[in-house]
């Protein structure tokens, strides 16, 4: 009885410390969000395109089902789906770009479609695919107009902006026209315009998109470095699985507009990493003919080197038996790529809420 | 400022295409001048002192010299950009950065106007050094506040046809309506005393002849400063509910939006 009373007591502190410390804390409320599209469909055909200027038919897609999440100051959270999973529809959402069709969003405690200029002085967006600084100019012109947008002191800018173009390296690029500039130094120049006002949060929609892999690594590591010293909350879509990996520590699922898992990323790839792959070199000198095994799967041959998949837990014997009946030079035992576990995680359709 | 140093911008990409800038105008000047003198040589008897519509051969050049240059003024560049940006996805830019959409349009379209002002001013320099145009200056500098009033009115005009954006998949029709009708009843195809009287009574309620037909006339001299005073007042009184209008329509048009190309 005693004890009964002890949990109670428990309990409601809990719920308690939660309700008054926890949530307050979250600069980014979302409850029950849905967003539906109106979209005009039209057959093929001349005949049909007639008939539509009369009779329009439209359907209605829903592109965010009933989503519910909140972000706290300085987590940075991947959010990942398949294309038309409503990832970026909700990017938009929380931005203030599009209207809702339900539910509440609270972003530092605006209403993100309000626009009011205080809420947009403190959050940023930045599109891999979308350019938002001006074609037409240099990227020191529009600097120099974002800063006057922003209203950011004087001393505050060149002091960030020498911070950001230095840990970004395009000092030399800063007098070209952006439409002259390099995909990978646009995007630069884009995480700069940004960030120059030191944003609370900061939302990145594919920023690694269409970018080398040099380029890619650059806009890994400076997102880490900016993220250690200014802590914003950055929201991250992107379809690089590198980018999520390196990034992110919390992710959320979207598949078909709902909110199919919110929680630690290396907890869901743990629970959803079912196999391995062990890869053997085998001594060229002496020649094998029988590779097939009772507890591997061979998934790959290429001359002396083979590819096996181990299901979890199963690793130890079919080292044995791949020792015993092989042999072998090297081995080495691999993870399945987080690329395949996040495509299995949005086609097997998890739940959880893991935080 | 933003707006200062948005101006200062514009300003600079605008001179920075400044071989375009001049081409653009000295190419339509001359090719209209050219219509207009062949056109009007033949309709006015030769030898005469004849006047169509209170104009005579003289005044009838002059008032298709200033023509191109207050079109320019009124109508800034033509250039869809609005509806553009609609349609591409780039007015997701204003809704983040804490700026108004019609505004830096407004800015950016501002600035071309002022600057044709100052091609203008330049141009009827450089023409009064060969063919002496006897105009005088006050009237010039009140035909250009007359101008760039009717800039204003035409601006929010066409940023309505503009702003159908957000519900059609195409606006270029109704730009090129609205620029036709304005240029019509405007006085810059042809002066407005040209046509029948009653007529002209009505247009007076329209803000169609403050765009272009009441700026070259003053220019020209030949409207009186209380009849300039009440032009000036109905087109401020037109503006109140064109910006309202444009209001209504951009926040209607917002709620449509979808940010594509993002």
């Amino acid at each position: 009885m005693k004890d009964h009373g002890i949990n109670t007591a428990f309990l409601l502190l809990a719920t308690k410390t939660y309700k008054l410390v926890i949530k307050p804390l979250a600069m980014i409320k979302v409850e029950n969000l849905s967003k539906t599209f109106k979209v005009h469909q039209k057959a093929a055909g001349l005949k049909e395109s007639i008939k539509s200027l009369f009779f329009r038919k439209w359907i209605e897609k829903k592109a965010l089902d009933n989503v519910s999440f909140q972000i706290r100051p300085g987590e940075l959270v991947g959010l990942i789906g398949a294309n038309g999973a409503g990832k970026t529809t909700l990017v938009k959402i929380l931005s203030g770009i599009i209207h809702s069709s339900g539910g509440q969003v609270s972003v530092l405690g605006f209403n993100p479609w309000d626009r009011k200029n205080e809420f947009r002085k403190q959050i940023s967006l930045i599109m891999g695919q979308k350019a938002q600084l001006w074609w037409d100019l240099p990227a020191e012109d529009c600097f120099l107009l974002l800063k006057e947008i922003y209203e950011i002191p004087n001393d505050q800018y060149k002091a960030t902006l020498k911070e950001l173009v230095d840990a970004l390296d395009v000092a030399h690029v800063m007098n070209i026209q952006i439409r002259r500039l390099s995909l990978g130094e646009r995007m630069k120049m884009e995480l700069i315009a940004a960030l120059l006002h030191q944003p609370k949060v900061v939302f990145l929609d594919e920023p690694t998109i269409g970018l080398d892999i040099t380029a890619q690594k650059s806009i890994r590591k400076f997102i880490l470095e900016y993220r250690k010293r200014h802590k914003p909350i950055m929201i991250l879509t992107s379809h690089y699985m590198e980018d999520i990996k390196k990034l992110c520590e919390r992710i959320l699922i979207i598949k078909n507009g709902e909110l199919k898992y919110d929680g630690d990323l290396n907890k869901i790839l743990d629970q959803y990493r079912e196999d391995k792959i062990i890869t053997v070199h085998l001594d060229p000198d002496k020649p094998t003919t029988d590779f097939e095994m009772e507890k591997s799967e061979l998934v790959a041959k290429e001359n002396a080197t083979l590819k096996y998949k181990v299901a979890k837990g199963n690793e130890g014997a079919a080292l044995t038996e791949i020792f015993r009946k092989l042999d072998v030079v090297d081995v080495k035992i691999e993870e399945d790529d987080i690329a395949n576990i996040i495509e299995k995680l949005i086609k097997r359709e998890p739940t959880g809420r893991g935080l | 400022m933003w707006i200062r140093e948005a101006f200062k911008l514009e300003a600079k990409k605008i001179i920075s295409y400044r071989v375009d800038f001049w081409m653009q105008f000295v190419v339509t000047a001359l090719a209209e001048m050219i219509m207009a003198y062949y056109l009007w040589k033949n309709v006015f008897s030769p030898n005469s002192n004849e006047t169509i519509g209170g104009y005579d051969f003289r005044k009838m050049i002059m008032y298709y010299l200033f023509v191109p240059f207050i079109t320019r003024i009124v109508q800034s560049q033509n250039d869809w950009s609005t509806s553009r940006e609609i349609y591409d996805g780039s007015l997701t830019r204003y809704l983040i950065y804490p700026i108004s959409f019609t505004g830096y349009k407004f800015l950016q379209k501002s600035t071309f106007s002022l600057l044709s002002c100052v091609q203008m001013l330049l141009a009827l320099a450089a023409i009064q050094i060969f063919v002496p145009l006897h105009l005088d200056l006050v009237h010039v500098f009140w035909g250009m506040i007359a101008a760039l009033l009717g800039f204003v009115v035409y601006f929010y005009m066409n940023c309505m046809m503009e702003l159908f954006a957000f519900w059609v998949d195409t606006v270029w029709s109704l730009g090129v309506m609205l620029r036709f009708i304005a240029l019509f009843f405007g006085g810059a195809m042809v002066p407005l005393s040209l046509f029948p009287e009653k007529f002209q009574t009505v247009l007076k309620f329209t803000p169609f002849p403050y765009l272009f037909s009441q700026p070259i006339r003053i220019i020209l001299g030949d409207v009186s400063y209380p009849d300039m005073l009440q032009s000036f007042g109905v087109c401020l009184v037109w503006l109140v509910p064109l910006m309202l209008l444009l209001n209504l329509q951009l926040t209607k048009g917002l709620k449509q939006y979808t940010g594509v190309g993002l």
